[in-house]
């Protein structure tokens, strides 16, 4: 009976003092927010990562400290619930001052919800003055000068700058490595990783230690698994690319005429590259989660593990062991089974751009939160971020932490082959085949056959789902650069209006001709 | 320094506002409904329209607004027909009426009507042949016959000829390169319409680099080693930092 009372008043204790605690920060927000000495903004994004939140926090602080009466404050939120998170406070009016989007943020949520950034982007960072990049166009100031900017085929605007470029690589447990082979010469060709991969699995049987050569999930055998399909398709692509953009096609694309089926050399190799390497990886591994995978390497029971930049931070945090990485190991151009499909090493140059912040319109000091976007994206700025969070930086000249330097991009290097989304970073008809089947490639007794045999009869008529999925996309957005290009025209606006010209006639092209090729 | 800072930019973002505000009292009220449409606000800048006093502008806001506000129905389709239908003349706002009713039978109506579309772009191309609308009005059709089975490909080349205006000279040669590669033509035609491009201009810069990587890509594949130097030289220079800057340096621009 006494002791029921006793957890009856720790219950209590426990709901008052939470309440009280809460009360007290939200009284204590109010007060500062009424405070008008004090500007606040703040920036919202998911990147939950080991030590990205600390490098915010850094940058803030440093601006705080430069500019004396305006506070930063950051709102991490879980990328699961992101999307739904940023749509609620958007649609309730109640939005930070910036928000970090992804790339396929619709161009209707950018236009009714976000400022255009067009006009500060073509002026120089004020914050780079004493710098090489003084002076220079703040756009300039990116690695790939903007190109890639969100909604700017179709808006003509530029609505975000981002901070970070991320890339992938295998890691390894540099100690283990060494037991193992004695040394910590890395595999940088297939036929290389391979040998790693069968003395791993030979000295886990030799030593009965639980080790397999490459820690699996769905997601970071994706990573490598894409790496490797796309060195499969990278001459393919060139030959199948009747405009000579030396770029990968859409896949619904690539197969749509049937000069390219799932018997054309380079696939089967393609599939059979993704078969052999699905061994490599723990049993069952396609039901694991990202944090599966890297607690697995954390603990010491798989060599390697392919992730990107963005988690360096969380594996560096988990594991007792120094951690190495190298590039992503792809068949030479003298490989005897895969090489004839390969040109070489991939091209980084301009990719893979990210944690890209927006204006919102509802921000109440626009031009206070602008001067911050510009303060994290100057090179003293973006250095103190790249040193805190030990991602890659996305502004010219910014050295990249001597820790992390091997994740810099590969400049030097080829285009991408073109990819069929196996098991993460698809949509459509095709990927749905692809997930639902490609169990049959990696499983041990599946195969490039097996996975074939399931995949043949709907094969087809996914190609053509996607094609029309393609093709419907491209009218949507002519239709609706109608309305633009005539505003455009009447506002007298020459510029906007010849890009917005020249974009809705390449898309209503292909719109056209993929009409055509599905009668 | 901050406050110097923090000033200019205040000056960028009063300047915009103070644009639109001159804009309403220079009596240009709808430059705030046009600014709407062009941002791809359809529905707000539709509004504005329907507010404002009947025009001949106004109804041609109305009714390429009402194009995309969604939802959109056959109904809006019809009502954004009638206004484009009335204001129909020789006039600015008369030949931007005929070419957006063009524009709506072909993409927007549903189920579309491209011969009706393909006949008011005719029309509209005869009775003002120097028009810009009329000239794009004629790239349009273009691109909707270049892909049709049976299609002339030089009689449709032969009819570009006449155009002058920038935009549509350019469009119209970007058009026939793309549809020559689609369509597996010898890779000198999409190489000639390439070079008609580039000698006109473009305006985005991304197409900028696509056209001068084809142009080097065409021009080594036909032995013309000068030209696609020189083209592989320009990419290069503008475009450094793209994924295909290797390849064009190994294949050319050493």
């Amino acid at each position: 009976m006494k002791r029921e009372l006793w957890l009856n008043v720790v219950g209590v204790g426990l709901l008052v003092g939470c309440f009280v605690v809460a009360s007290v920060q939200v009284v204590a927000r109010a007060v500062r927010e009424r405070d008008p000495r004090t500007i606040t903004i703040r920036f919202s994004h998911w990147q939950l990562e080991a030590g990205l939140r600390e490098a915010f926090e850094a940058v803030a602080r440093e601006y705080e400290r430069r500019n004396p009466g305006v506070r930063v404050e950051q709102i991490p939120v879980p990328g699961r619930v992101y999307a739904a998170w940023i749509r609620t406070r958007l649609a309730g009016e109640q939005p930070p001052d910036l928000m970090e989007l992804g790339r396929g943020t619709p161009d209707e949520m950018l236009a009714q919800y976000f400022v255009p950034l067009t006009e500060h982007v073509e002026r120089p960072n004020p914050y780079n003055v004493g710098t090489a990049l003084e002076g220079v166009p703040w756009r300039e100031t990116f690695v790939d000068g903007l190109a890639s900017a969100t909604g700017l085929e179709t808006l003509q605007e530029y609505y975000g700058v981002p901070a970070a470029v991320v890339t992938v690589r295998m890691y390894y447990n540099r100690e283990l490595y060494r037991e193992i082979f004695g040394h910590e010469r890395v595999p940088s060709t297939y036929a290389e990783f391979q040998d790693v991969c069968r003395q791993v699995r030979e000295y886990a049987q030799r030593t009965g230690r639980v080790v397999v050569p490459v820690a699996g999930s769905r997601f970071n055998a994706n990573i490598l698994l894409d790496a490797l399909f796309r060195s499969q398709t990278q001459r393919l692509s060139l030959e199948i690319d009747r405009l000579r953009l030396l770029k990968p096609l859409d896949p619904a694309l690539v197969f749509l005429d049937g000069s390219v089926t799932l018997d054309t050399p380079a696939i089967r190799d393609a599939l059979e590259l993704v078969h052999e390497v699905g061994r490599d990886f723990p049993a069952g591994f396609l039901q694991l989660d990202r944090d599966d995978a890297i607690f697995y390497f954390a603990q010491g029971h798989a060599l390697m593990l392919a992730t990107g930049s963005w988690d360096y931070g969380s594996v560096a945090k988990q594991t007792r062991f120094s951690i190495g990485l190298f590039p992503i190991p792809l068949p030479a151009r003298d490989d005897p089974r895969f090489g004839r499909n390969v040109l070489g090493p991939v091209s980084e140059a301009g990719q893979g751009l990210g944690v890209t912040f927006h204006l919102t319109k509802r921000s109440a000091h626009p031009q206070v939160a602008v001067d911050f976007l510009q303060f994290l994206t100057s090179r003293v700025g973006n250095q103190l971020f790249c040193d805190r969070s030990l991602w890659m930086p996305a502004v010219r000249g910014v050295e990249p932490p001597a820790e992390t330097r091997a994740f810099a991009p590969t400049t030097e290097g080829y285009p991408d082959g073109f990819r069929i989304a196996l098991w993460m970073w698809g949509a459509g008809e095709m990927y749905r085949l692809f997930v639902t089947h490609g169990y049959r490639l990696v499983a041990r007794d599946g195969g490039v056959e097996d996975f074939l045999r399931a995949l043949r009869p709907e094969f087809d008529a996914a190609v053509r789902a996607d094609a029309e999925r393609l093709r419907r996309a491209c009218a949507g957005n002519v239709r609706r650069l109608d309305t633009a290009v005539a505003a455009w025209r009447m506002l007298g606006e020459a510029g906007k209006e010849a890009a917005t010209w020249e974009s809705q006639n390449q898309q209503e092209a292909l719109a056209r001709w993929l009409e055509v090729s599905l009668r | 320094m901050r406050r110097a800072r923090q000033v200019s930019l205040a000056w960028v973002f009063a300047g915009g506002q103070l644009l639109s505000v001159i804009g309403v009292a220079a009596g240009d009220d709808l430059a705030a409904a046009w600014l709407k449409a062009a941002r791809m606000l359809p529905a707000e800048a539709y509004r504005e329209f329907a507010a404002a006093a009947e025009s001949r502008e106004v109804l041609l806001g109305r009714a390429v607004t009402l194009l995309n506000v969604p939802p959109v129905t056959p109904g809006n389709l019809e009502r954004a027909a009638r206004w484009l239908e009335s204001l129909r003349g020789d006039d600015e706002v008369g030949i931007a009426a005929t070419y957006f009713l063009a524009r709506l039978e072909q993409v927007h109506r549903m189920p579309p009507n491209p011969e009706r579309a393909l006949r008011l772009y005719e029309e509209l191309y005869h009775r003002h042949p120097q028009h810009p609308l009329a000239q794009m009005g004629w790239v349009k059709a273009a691109i909707w016959r270049v892909y049709e089975p049976g299609t002339d490909f030089a009689a449709l080349e032969r009819s570009g000829e006449g155009l002058t205006d920038p935009q549509a000279v350019r469009d119209f040669h970007l058009a026939m390169a793309d549809a020559a590669g689609r369509l597996r033509l010898p890779a000198e035609k999409q190489l000639e319409h390439l070079l008609a491009v580039d000698r006109v201009g473009v305006a985005k810069r991304k197409t900028a680099g696509d056209v001068w990587v084809r142009i080097a890509e065409l021009a080594r594949e036909a032995g013309q080693m000068e030209l696609a130097r020189e083209y592989a030289r320009r990419f290069l220079a503008e475009f450094p930092n793209d994924q295909r800057a290797h390849l064009v340096r190994e294949r050319l621009g050493r």
